[in-house]
Order: C-alpha cells, then structure tokens, then sequence
C-alpha cells in the first residue's frame, strides 16, 4: 500500500470511529444519524432479502439499460453534430441548459406513454446519461490529431471507414469519460424517478424506509448504493486509464 | 461579425422551432391532455405569472438559487484555488470532490432533509451540493496547467506575488473560472429544483412535485419550458462570454 493510501484509509477509518462516538454518546438524535456499524448492519440484513437483492438488480439494470442506449445515441448524435459545424453551433445554447432541467419531472407523462415498469425509468435515465456522451463524442472528434486524418486520407478510406477505424478509436478516452459521466446521471435519474413514484426499485425501498421511520434501514440501504457508484466509477477509472485517459 | 451573429440567432430560432414542431406532433399524436400542445403552454406561463401563489414560488426559488449560486461560486473558486495551488490539500481533498460528483445526490435527501429541516437551509444546500463540486475540479485543473511560460515571465520580470496573482494568474485563468461557471449555473439550478421538490414548501420544483401528484400536465410542462429558458437564456451567456474570453490575448 502507497503511503498516499495509507494516509487516506487512516483518515477515512478516524472519521468512521469519530461518528461511531458521536452517534453512541447520543450527541446527535439516533433519529437523525446512525452509528456507521448500525448501518453496515442494517445494509447486510437488507441484502440478504430477496426483496431487497431484486429491487438493486432492477435499479442496476435499469441504470445498464439507459447507459448503453445513450452510449449508442450520444454518439452518433456526436458524429452528427461534428459532421454538421452550423447544427451543432445552433444546437449549443439547447446543449448548455440541458443539464439544468429536472428531466425526471416529466416521469408521470412517460408513465402513461410507455406504461408502468421500467421503460418510462429507462427512458429518464436514457435523457440524462446521452448528452454527456454527445459532449465527450464531440469534445474528441474536436481533438483528433492532424496526423491521423492525414493517414485516413492517404489511406482514401471513406467517411464510415475513417470514423470507425481512425476516428472513434483515436477520441475512446474521451468518449469513455462521457460514458463515466452518463452512468453517475443514469443513477441520478433511475433513482429520481424511483424515489418520486416506481413501485419498485432502490430509490423506492430508500424512499420507503425514510417514510417508516426504518432511519437503520435507510443508511443501510444507502451506504449500499455509495459502495455500489464508488465500485463501478472506481472500474470505469481503471478502463480509462488503460486507454490512455487521466483517471480524473 | 453582426452579419455572422444575426445568422447563429436565427439558426438557434430555427431548431427551436423544428423542436416545437416535434413538439406539437407528438401533442396531436397522444392528445392534448396527456401532452399540451406549445401554445396551450405558453398561455399557461402567461397565466401562472398572473397567479400570486406562482409569483410566491417563483421568488422562493430565485432567492434560494441565488444564494446557493454565490455560495457555490466563491466556495468553489476558493476551494479550487487552494486544491489548484497546494498539491497536497488538492490530492486528499479532489478525490473527494470527484466522489460526490459521482454520486447520485437525490438519494441523500433524507438525511439533508433530518439536519436541515423543510425549508430555504435544505435547498440552498442541494443547490451547493450539485454545483459546487465542477467549480473545484475546474479551477484546480486550470491553475495546474497554467503554461509554465507565465511563471517564467513573472520571474523574470520580478513580480511581487500580489502583481503575479493580479496580472498573470486570475487573467489566464478566467475563461476556466467562466466555463466552471456555466456549468455551475445550470447545476445549481437543479440541486434547488430537486431540494424543492423533496425538501420544501414553496418554490417551482414544489410547484412541479404538486403537479405531478395532480397530473396537471399543462402546469408540468409550462414550469419545465419556463426553466428551460431560463437555464438556456443564462447558459448561452456564459458560453459567449466564455468564447470571447479565451480568443481574447493575455
């Protein structure tokens, strides 16, 4: 272990023990905060229910579902904005301003247009996690060096070869930091939306727990999905930084 | 240049019009109660803004949104500086930051919601805890790539640190701090719509959560287009300032 992740895990581990004393000397309401052993607790007992184990393999695979729709989607929306200078320049006041919309308010209309289950959720996540895959994708294209265009024209291939065997590989780090991105979005909408109606789902079990007053339950639940986000970013860092991507 | 500019406001007026062309299809294909038509919106905006309640809503969350801006925007700039400017701090500290970014926030409700209460303190913090974080990241970036170049000048030029922060520094890294800034605006104004919505009883994500428990699509749709605008209106200048600032010389 690097001295650098020693110091971190140390000061992780004293922050931990700092809660765990100042949650059992009752100096915080147990309504409010639970001691972080409650909560590993209280996360392992919720994860041995079936229930429970299936309400997070929907939400994970709701969140799977919507990122690879927007992986598709984002880039070939990229390539498009890329190959059309004037569109993309009139599209970048709508691109700007996309983030600051709540997309998941619109989650009741998607319900009785898609129906109930997980299509409307999918389809929120979807909206959410594909514009940060269009940046990446056009934020690549953008720096595709010189060379390997000269190469793709001295090699005469044609537009669909260049883009699939020159271009896109060339801008893969960037497209993979939109992905990372699209899949932190893809949880803040699925769970969004869980939390504000789905019969079922993560955010909903949360939700719920905060409703009855399981407040164990709840950090249980959470902490579970902290763990969750961390693991699969700290895999996406991994993938990036094999491609040559800044880990950051 | 006039030329050029009057062109790209009328390309932007023409894919926001192929987009409430989309619009109004889609009305006609479902039906105007399920989804209402663009002018069946705009006629609700224009109504809501005669609605006391909607003034009301309106102010809560312009207050809560700028003061959560400001916030966001100092806390962010001073933090980025210090994570930017001593390699220790931003080492321990970015890989924090960087974790947040990652997390769905939304799900932390309930605990901003047992500390803080129903009201302003809860929404201005979802505000902070959205838009906060990119300003950090993107100051600390810019001050860490400055162009050693700067750096040398100074030295040579034997400038004070004062005159080095004042001449050097802040002009080389203002078009960063206006970009953090742009995408700050528009996440600051989510972190309070989602805190409104979940944490508080007034203000237009209140508006928007009470309308989806009502199913008033007309309401839904007019806050999201009245937003919507907002957000773009802000974001575009932002963006041109943004430009501007980087083709302008040092």
């Amino acid at each position: 272990m690097t001295p650098r992740r020693a110091r971190r895990l140390t000061a992780l581990l004293l922050f931990v023990a700092i809660i765990e004393v100042v949650c059992r000397a009752h100096l915080v309401r147990p309504t409010d905060l639970v001691p972080p052993s409650a909560m590993v607790r209280a996360m392992a007992t919720a994860l041995i229910e079936p229930a429970t184990v299936y309400d997070l393999w929907q939400t994970v695979r709701s969140v799977a579902t919507s990122v690879v729709i927007a992986t598709v989607v984002g880039i070939a929306a990229g390539i498009l904005l890329h190959a059309l200078p004037r569109l993309r320049q009139a599209c970048e006041p709508f691109i700007a301003s996309y983030y600051a919309l709540p997309l998941f308010a619109l989650y009741p209309l998607l319900v009785v247009i898609l129906g109930v289950g997980t299509a409307p959720i999918v389809f929120t996540g979807t909206l959410y996690a594909a514009m940060s895959v269009l940046i990446g994708t056009l934020s690549g294209l953008d720096n595709v060096p010189r060379v390997l265009r000269k190469v793709a024209k001295v090699h005469r291939l044609g537009p669909l070869e260049a883009l699939a065997g020159v271009y896109i590989p060339s801008c893969s780090a960037e497209i993979l930091g939109g992905i990372t991105l699209a899949v932190s979005y893809a949880f803040v909408a699925v769970i969004a939306s869980e939390f504000l109606l789905a019969p079922a789902g993560i955010g909903h079990e949360i939700a719920d727990a905060y409703t009855s007053f399981r407040i164990e339950r709840m950090y249980g639940l959470m902490l579970a999905l902290v763990i969750l986000t961390m693991f699969i970013n700290a895999v996406l860092r991994h993938v990036r930084v094999r491609v040559g991507a800044p880990a950051a | 240049m006039i030329r050029k500019n009057v062109q790209r406001a009328l390309d932007v007026a023409l894919v926001a019009l192929a987009l409430a062309l989309v619009w109004q299809i889609a009305s006609w294909q479902l039906g105007a109660d399920l989804l209402p038509d663009p002018w069946q919106t705009l006629r609700k905006i224009a109504q809501l803004f005669a609605e006391p309640r909607f003034q009301r809503d309106l102010m809560a969350t312009a207050n809560a949104y700028v003061i959560a801006l400001a916030i966001a925007m100092a806390g962010g700039l001073a933090l980025g500086v210090i994570c930017g400017g001593w390699q220790s701090i931003g080492e321990e500290v970015e890989p924090l930051v960087l974790a947040l970014i990652a997390t769905p926030k939304v799900m932390l409700y309930p605990i901003i919601l047992l500390f803080f209460g129903l009201g302003d303190a809860a929404k201005i913090f979802f505000g902070l805890l959205h838009g906060l974080p990119p300003v950090v990241i993107v100051m600390a970036n810019a001050l860490r790539s400055l162009r050693p170049i700067y750096r040398k000048v100074a030295h040579t030029m034997r400038l004070s640190r004062a005159s080095f922060a004042l001449h050097v520094l802040i002009p080389a890294v203002t078009p960063e701090a206006v970009a953090s800034f742009r995408i700050c605006f528009a996440l600051t104004l989510l972190g309070v719509l989602v805190g409104e919505m979940f944490a508080s009883t007034r203000g237009l994500g209140h508006l928007l959560f009470a309308s989806i428990g009502t199913n008033d699509q007309v309401t839904i749709m007019a806050v999201s287009l009245l937003l919507f605008g907002f957000a773009g209106f802000g974001s575009s200048l932002l963006l041109a300032l943004s430009q501007r600032l980087r083709k302008a010389p040092l």
